[in-house]
């Protein structure tokens, strides 16, 4: 295609073809939007319900916490050949701890924090499909819709490492590294794909703003 | 001091006693279009238009395109 078809393309919205599945896709991200939205809300209700009725006493606490950490499985026998049995690191569900707080952090981390991006990711994607959908292609508004999203999906790579790092720490000062044979660390990890795409989003901006402003040049030549 | 590239469609159509309508139909360009290149919007002049206007308007190039200096 040459530019001239291309930009000619460009011009007249009405030549392009009718959108396929952009509509469908914009009413997808429309029910995820609002099912992130009412998760979160459940999600924050569960929180208040289960923690606030979590007893005072130390004792009588029998707390369930999904979090996550790295854990190490120690042999029984300090004389066996290996006193490190297994390594594994990623969410585990630890029962029956005597956690109160460790309970509020995990869950608020889990369910409220990465609630949050989502819902604004999703927000921002179901902007953006509405305009696909309606041949509001090269768009300023758009630009700003890509923009954002790769920025949330960027501070949300480098927040939630630390974040991460940050709650196990508390979760463990409460409930304690050591339980019987199970050794447990805070698990850091930093998404590396998260930061790629973010990246990549980044530069589409870039690209879609060049092209805005190539479109308005030409819708501008007589 | 900038320079602009400034179209004097206005004056021409005024020499030659011709309607924003009548060039429209006649060198089949909108109104808009024809009021954009007026009004000094239009950021380029294809050389179809450009020729056009002059069979329309029986003028040369330079008639139209004028150097100006702030």
């Amino acid at each position: 295609m040459t530019s001239q078809e291309s930009s000619d393309i460009m011009n007249t919205s009405s030549q392009l073809p009718a959108p396929k599945y952009t509509p469908a896709l914009k009413t997808w991200f429309d029910f995820l939007y609002y099912l992130s939205g009412l998760a979160m809300l459940v999600g924050a209700g569960f929180i208040l319900v289960v923690g606030l009725n979590i007893p005072g006493e130390i004792s009588e606490r029998h707390t369930d916490i999904e979090y996550w950490f790295n854990a190490t499985v120690i042999a029984n026998d300090v004389t066996a050949a290996a006193s490190e049995i297994m390594q594994v690191d990623g969410k585990l569900k630890l029962n029956n701890t005597s956690g109160r707080a460790a309970f509020f952090i995990a869950n608020t981390d889990s369910i409220l924090i990465s609630g949050i991006f989502s819902l604004l990711a999703f927000y921002n994607l179901r902007k953006l499909f509405a305009n696909l959908a309606t041949q509001r292609i090269f768009d300023l508004e758009n630009v700003a819709y890509v923009k954002k999203l790769g920025l949330l999906i960027l501070v949300y790579s480098l927040v939630s490492p630390f974040l991460t790092y940050l709650c196990g720490m508390a979760i463990l000062a409460e409930i304690g590294e050591f339980h019987k044979q199970l050794q447990l660390s805070p698990y850091v990890s930093i998404p590396i794909e998260g930061i790629l795409i973010s990246g990549a989003l980044l530069v589409l901006a870039q690209i879609l703003e060049y092209a805005f402003q190539m479109k308005q040049e030409q819708s501008l030549t007589i | 001091m900038s320079k602009a590239i400034k179209i004097n469609l206005d004056m021409v159509m005024l020499q030659r006693k011709m309607s924003l309508t009548e060039l429209s139909e006649r060198v089949g360009i909108t109104m808009a279009n024809l009021s954009t290149l007026k009004t000094g919007k239009a950021k380029a002049i294809r050389f179809s238009t450009l020729l056009a206007l002059c069979e329309a308007l029986d003028c040369k190039p330079g008639d139209l395109i004028q150097l100006e200096e702030d």
